[in-house]
């Protein structure tokens, strides 16, 4: 039965959509200045007051990204490892959290246990080094996938959901004759889609967003992620700034000359940061509507029968 | 009670073998040490396997003559650093070819310090390095991981010849040398921070001199009260300079025409080396800033703004006084980009002094910039560098006055075809006319490689003297003409802040110190009358003196007056 709306539900509704329509712009304003800036023509950007659209428009801050031959090997790296360490990833870890799942897990305790130890205490960033360089990882591609395979946080979220499927279904295939595999891609992880489209999301914005594992592991350019190299084309166009800056330090003149050293950068840092962030944003942004139905729904399924 | 017992139980039996595991870690110290090295060399000759047989052939030649192509790797600590590669442009092909050598280049992507912790731990340092001077390098040449030059200043006389001896003095480390210098100097030449003023602002307070800087704030008073808006009707603002959250680039500029010296909080006061706020000269100075202030000369959100934010003030052409770099035009164009607004627009130094002297000191008892012949930061040939002698070769080489002309201007035949009677590249065409592209390909920038300041400052005040006036570059011109004369030379200040370890107890006290004045210097500029300013400024130095700035003082000045023995002094105005 509906209610009759009275004038309080009106001023009620009003309010509430004025405060709504505020905070989403409010959330949405900083995006669309980057984006207004980053369409701006650099040397306009300096005279200010770009707000939600560029004022002389140019795309010469992407051309300037994208004509960086480091972009292309650096996409391939950063989707590929997306790829390919998000399906391994979440290979190795649903099957973890499948075992871990089972009451009847011989030892279930003492996995655990191992499994919460490496959550609270690290073995510090050099002993880390030493093993990924005696593992025979340094510089090499697997270094973003194989140290990464098993999240523990993960993990337990997919235990917990693993836990609310009714332990009959199991039985039932079992009894039928399907060994735990079966059972494992035949049954539980097609009714698990929630949570592993939330996993998924979890794993691949992750490896799509790193870039410290390459800053201690990767020398070599061609290795190199997106994320660097966009951070690399930043530090490029902040280059002089930041030599005179730091030679000169508090004025004791170092003797470096920001016009000897700056000459040839003709585009301004806010705009050449504004575009690439944009770089960075948009393919995670174009992916999250169609997983974010799973996400939401993933998180509220193991929150509440966690 | 079983599941926790038994849980207890594995527990106990973890901590048992994280101890052996740890301990066995400690015993095998050395063994992981040797590993270490061969793991050392190890990428070096995974290297070579993939660099073709043309490095195995050299291994077999190496004894007989030693210019095979040989290729080494070289390390920015700078997480900023902009890396361009060896080889493709026209600078360094003429630089592979004559050394024959190859290099490549990394950096840290972020965090150097962490980055550089982990390479030194594991023995994976790259043949050369390029860093600050300080504690970090010190210790890398304590711990024997960097190679001493004098061998090979034996050989190649290029750093004698192109350094003071004192430069040479003053770079060493416990005796040696282990660093080439990056940007070091002879003499004094250059130019950066100014007495700036916006042309247009200027004639509608009716163009009054701006000789002295008595001159300055009456200039500043005028556009405060008669000229509220510039011709565009925007608001004008009297006096503002580059971002300062803490104050000290209005205190180096006030102090300047004071006649006082600022190294960074500290100056020299009868020949000790003391915090400025002990000096009665930089009270009045800062309470003279406190009442510009007071007065709205200096903008508002001056403690607040960014760099951008006070330059887009700069462009709109509100500007009306700076203390500014003007030779930031080169970056970020603040005096290009107001000409295109408004042609009739500029910003000037300030005429007849760049620095005009207040209390009618006469102008010659004004200190400049100074600086050091050390230069900025230093490139190191580390113990891994197989043939080192082969990368102290080139490295030194850029410091010569014929390797500025080739970072300049590129290699013979290209942008010039011969030097004039002067020595000078004959160019094709101004610099101003090169493109982006040019520039490019040619390889003109100086980032990648070492430098030396006054040979290059020499060949570019120089060629660009010689172009037709309205050719000339507006930077260039400044420098050589107007701020070199006052600039001076002296390593009296270096290595003074490195006598303390911060992590001692003096280090802790100086930290405390430090932060107190960045904190509270603002609030005194910022106080509503000259008493309160005055209370704070004492109040400053009293907190100084309470937290053991003497024995840091006393602990600069030994330092300082070492320093003046063994390199002179300039404070003789």
């Amino acid at each position: 039965m509906k209610r009759k709306q009275t004038i309080g539900d009106w001023i009620f509704n009003i309010f509430n959509v004025l405060i709504m329509l505020i905070v989403v712009l409010a959330t949405l304003y900083p995006f669309l200045n980057s984006l207004a800036i980053s369409l701006n023509d650099a040397d306009d950007t300096t005279r200010g007051g770009v707000t939600f659209y560029p004022r002389v428009f140019t795309l010469k801050n992407y051309k300037l990204i994208f004509e960086n031959p480091k972009i292309y090997t650096a996409y391939l790296v950063t989707v590929s490892r997306t790829l390919i360490g998000t399906l391994l990833g979440l290979l190795f870890t649903s099957t973890l959290a499948f075992g871990m799942a089972h009451q009847k897990l011989l030892g279930r305790r003492f996995y655990t246990i191992l499994c919460l130890i490496p959550m609270y205490f690290g073995g510090g960033l050099i002993p880390y080094y030493f093993l990924i360089r005696s593992l025979g990882l340094m510089n090499s591609f697997w270094v973003y996938i194989i140290p990464s395979l098993v999240g523990i946080w993960n993990m337990i979220l997919m235990r917990t959901y693993f836990q609310g499927i009714p332990i009959a279904l199991e039985e039932s295939a079992r009894i039928d004759g399907a060994n735990y595999f079966t059972v494992f891609f035949k049954i539980i992880l097609p009714i698990s889609k929630p949570i592993i489209a939330t996993i998924a999301l979890f794993i691949g914005v992750s490896h799509w967003n790193a870039w410290f594992d390459a800053n201690i592991f990767i020398t070599k350019q061609e290795l190199k992620p997106m994320q660097t190299v966009l951070l690399q084309i930043i530090s490029e166009a902040r280059f002089a700034e930041q030599l005179s800056r730091t030679a000169s330090g508090l004025g004791a003149g170092a003797g470096v000359d920001a016009s000897n050293i700056g000459k040839n950068i003709k585009v301004n840092v806010r705009s050449i940061t504004m575009a690439t962030m944009i770089v960075t944003v948009i393919p995670i942004i174009m992916v999250y509507p169609f997983l974010q139905r799973y996400f939401i729904q993933g998180i509220m399924i193991g929150s509440l029968k966690g | 009670m079983k599941t926790k017992k038994l849980m207890s139980i594995l527990l106990c039996l973890l901590f048992v073998l994280a101890i052996v595991a740890g301990c066995a870690k400690g015993d095998g110290k050395e063994q992981t040490a040797d590993t270490q090295d061969n793991a050392v060399e190890t990428p070096s000759e995974a290297d070579k396997d993939t660099d073709s047989q043309e490095e195995e052939t050299q291994d077999e030649e190496i004894e007989s003559e030693d210019l095979e192509p040989y290729t080494f790797t070289h390390y920015f600590n700078y997480d900023w650093w902009d890396i361009k590669p060896w080889g493709e442009d026209e600078v360094s092909k003429y630089l592979s070819e004559k050394f024959n050598i190859h290099v490549e280049f990394s950096k840290p992507d972020a965090d150097p310090e962490a980055r550089l912790n982990v390479m030194i731990s594991a023995g994976d340092l790259p043949d050369s390095i390029m860093m600050d001077r300080g504690t970090t390098n010190e210790n890398l040449a304590r711990l024997g991981h960097l190679l001493p030059l004098e061998p090979f200043m034996e050989k190649n006389p290029n750093l004698q010849e192109n350094l003071l001896e004192q430069t040479i003095k003053g770079l060493q480390i416990d005796g040696k040398l282990y660093g080439i210098p990056n940007w070091p100097r002879k003499a004094p030449t250059g130019g950066n921070d100014a007495w700036i003023y916006n042309l247009r602002l200027y004639q509608d307070a009716g163009s009054p001199s701006l000789e002295t800087f008595e001159d300055l704030y009456e200039f500043a008073k005028k556009i405060k009260n008669e000229v509220p808006t510039n011709r565009e009707g925007l608001t004008t603002i009297p006096m503002t300079t580059d971002a300062t959250s803490d104050g000290h680039r209005y205190a180096r500029a006030f102090y300047r025409s004071y006649g006082g010296v600022l190294v960074s909080w500290y100056t020299v006061l009868d020949g000790d080396y003391v915090l400025a706020f002990r000096d009665p000269v930089f009270k009045e100075a800062s309470l003279e800033i406190n009442k510009w202030w007071r007065e709205g000369l200096i903008a508002e959100t001056q403690f607040t703004d960014t760099s951008e934010q006070i330059l887009e003030k700069i462009v709109a052409g509100r500007t009306a006084l700076l203390f500014y770099d003007f030779s930031l035009d080169e970056t970020n164009h603040f005096r290009r980009l107001l000409k295109e607004s408004f042609p009739e627009d500029s910003y000037e130094l300030t005429e007849p002094h760049v620095f005009p002297p207040a209390k009618g000191l006469p102008p010659e008892k004004i200190y400049g910039d100074y600086t050091s012949t050390l230069g900025w930061n230093v490139t190191c040939i580390t113990t891994n560098a197989e043939k080192p002698e082969r990368i102290f070769d080139l490295w030194s080489y850029l410091l010569t006055p014929e390797a500025a002309i080739l970072q300049m201007y590129g290699p013979q035949g290209d942008y010039w075809d011969e030097l004039d009677e002067d020595g000078l590249p004959i160019l094709k065409k101004p610099e101003s006319e090169l493109t982006t592209e040019e520039i490019n390909r040619l390889g003109l920038w100086f980032w990648m490689i070492p430098g030396h300041s006054d040979n290059v400052d020499t060949v570019k005040f120089a060629v660009n003297a010689k172009l037709p006036p309205d050719k000339q570059n507006w930077v260039i011109t400044n420098q050589s003409e107007r701020v070199t004369p006052t600039k001076w030379l002296t390593d009296e200040f270096e290595n003074i802040g490195v006598v303390i370890d911060p992590q001692s107890d003096l280090g802790i006290q100086r930290k405390l110190i430090e932060d107190h004045i960045v904190a509270e210097y603002p609030k005194m500029i910022m106080a509503g009358s000259a008493e309160e300013a005055e209370r704070i400024y004492d109040d400053i130095l009293k907190f100084a003196e309470e937290n053991g700035i003497a024995d840091i003082e006393a602990e600069y000045t030994k330092k300082y007056q070492e320093n003046v023995k063994l390199f002179g002094t300039g404070l003789t105005k």
